[in-house]
């Protein structure tokens, strides 16, 4: 503990000299002396408090960073404002949980489906086809949960931090889970296998997304836009990511994916969506936040 | 409403109002006297009952920017008791804080008598 304690300090004190000189100078050494100490009380708390201050910094520096270099300029107004910071603080969390989810889906239904596989000849012999594909809904809807549980606990941890902890981690949970399951039911219950069936699947999903923004909104109009909206962004949006990567980085044996790098496109795939979205969601959010102080204010002033 | 400050130009509250958390709580939080910036963060959690805890990298970015628009000051450096190492700079609310948080506090007082007004009465 105590080498990763150092270590993190290390890589802070490296971190510090992305500021502007003028800025280094006059508060980097309060900065680093700050966050010393922060983590050295944080360690003797828990492992988690230790994670959490570790998190909370990853989060802000680019920000705050951002806006110390961009300070007198016109980014900088927009860089300051709640909607932004709550925007890029969605898509980090989201884009993060996003990958996480999926790609740990892979590694562990990957490991299931041997597991499954080998239990089911001893115990089945010759099943029939339709049961292989029951099996493989199991391995699927466990490994989606256990992908979607870790994914809504770190979307938590990143976007609410302690405050709201819970709640905002239940609903990650949920949001990450829900369209997932729809998804593979539908995919290995059935033999649908059309081109545009993963369009179908990714609007169900971005449904729902949308839906979960929506929840916040005052009106049922606005809700039903945001759900439709997220329907229609959310597949075309995954498409086009995957697209792009797709043609960026083409496979380096043209009709062969080795596994490597599939991962990486499904990775770098998901990081474009999920910051996208999570941009979205956090701008909404910060931004209805703002609206609704800027509203009564106006409320006021109009009743005086 | 206009603030005026000792050497600061007059600005309206339009353009500072309503103050982001972060900044309302760092500004309430020096009002009792002067702090360092650990101090501060620290009684910035303790205020917001654990809600807000900030990262050092947004509170010095944000007292750097209260600095600048003359909202705080630098009032010395203060070697805390049984602390060895370096004395830390300390920093203190300016009149034209003062003037900010009474603006707020006036802003805020305003929108709870609205909401009283609005819900007395209807189970809210």
């Amino acid at each position: 503990m105590r080498f990763i304690t150092g270590l993190c300090k290390r890589i802070f004190g490296l971190l510090l000299h992305l500021y502007p000189t003028k800025f280094q100078y006059e508060y980097g050494e309060e900065l680093q002396s700050d966050f010393d100490r922060q983590l050295e009380e944080a360690r003797s708390v828990s492992g988690w408090e230790f994670l959490s201050v570790c998190l909370r910094e990853l989060r802000d520096l680019p920000v705050n960073l951002l806006q110390t270099h961009l300070e007198k300029k016109r980014m900088y107004r927009f860089l300051h404002s709640q909607s932004f910071r709550f925007g890029w603080r969605g898509a980090l969390a989201f884009g993060l949980s996003f990958v996480v989810v999926n790609v740990l889906d892979m590694v562990v239904n990957t490991a299931l489906a041997k597991f499954t596989i080998i239990n089911f000849r001893v115990w089945m012999g010759d099943a029939p086809q339709q049961s292989w594909d029951l099996m493989n809904i199991a391995d699927n809807v466990l490994s989606y949960s256990v992908a979607s549980i870790v994914g809504g606990f770190l979307f938590a941890a990143l976007f609410t931090g302690k405050f709201r902890f819970w709640k905002t981690a239940n609903l990650g949970t949920i949001g990450f889970f829900v369209p997932g399951l729809i998804y593979r039911v539908l995919l290995y219950s059935s033999n649908i296998n059309f081109s545009w069936f993963d369009w179908a699947m990714n609007a169900i999903a971005g449904l729902f997304l949308g839906a979960i923004v929506g929840l916040r909104a005052e009106s049922g109009r606005r809700k039903f836009a945001l759900a439709g909206a997220g329907a229609i962004l959310y597949p075309l949006l995954v498409n086009f990511s995957f697209q792009l990567i797709s043609s960026l980085f083409p496979p380096a044996y043209p009709g062969i994916t080795t596994s490597t790098e599939a991962y990486r496109q499904v990775i770098l795939g998901f990081m474009v969506v999920g910051l996208f979205y999570g941009f979205l969601l956090g701008s909404i959010l910060g931004w209805g936040r703002k609206t609704n102080v800027l509203k009564e204010t106006n409320n006021e002033r109009v009743s005086n | 409403m206009n603030i005026k400050g000792p050497f600061m130009v007059t600005k309206n509250l339009d353009d500072v109002s309503p103050l982001t958390e972060t900044t309302l709580y760092i500004l309430v939080s020096l009002v009792p006297g002067p702090l360092h910036g650990y101090a501060i963060g620290k009684r910035v959690r303790n205020l917001s009952e654990n809600r807000i805890i900030l990262s050092v990298s947004t509170l010095y970015t944000t007292l750097k920017r209260m600095l600048e628009d003359g909202w705080i000051e630098r009032v010395g450096l203060e070697q805390e008791p049984g602390k060895s190492g370096r004395p830390r700079k300390t920093y203190a609310l300016t009149e034209r804080g003062r003037s900010i948080l009474a603006a707020e506090k006036q802003r805020l007082q305003s929108l709870l008598a609205l909401v009283k007004k609005q819900t007395a009465g209807r189970g809210i």
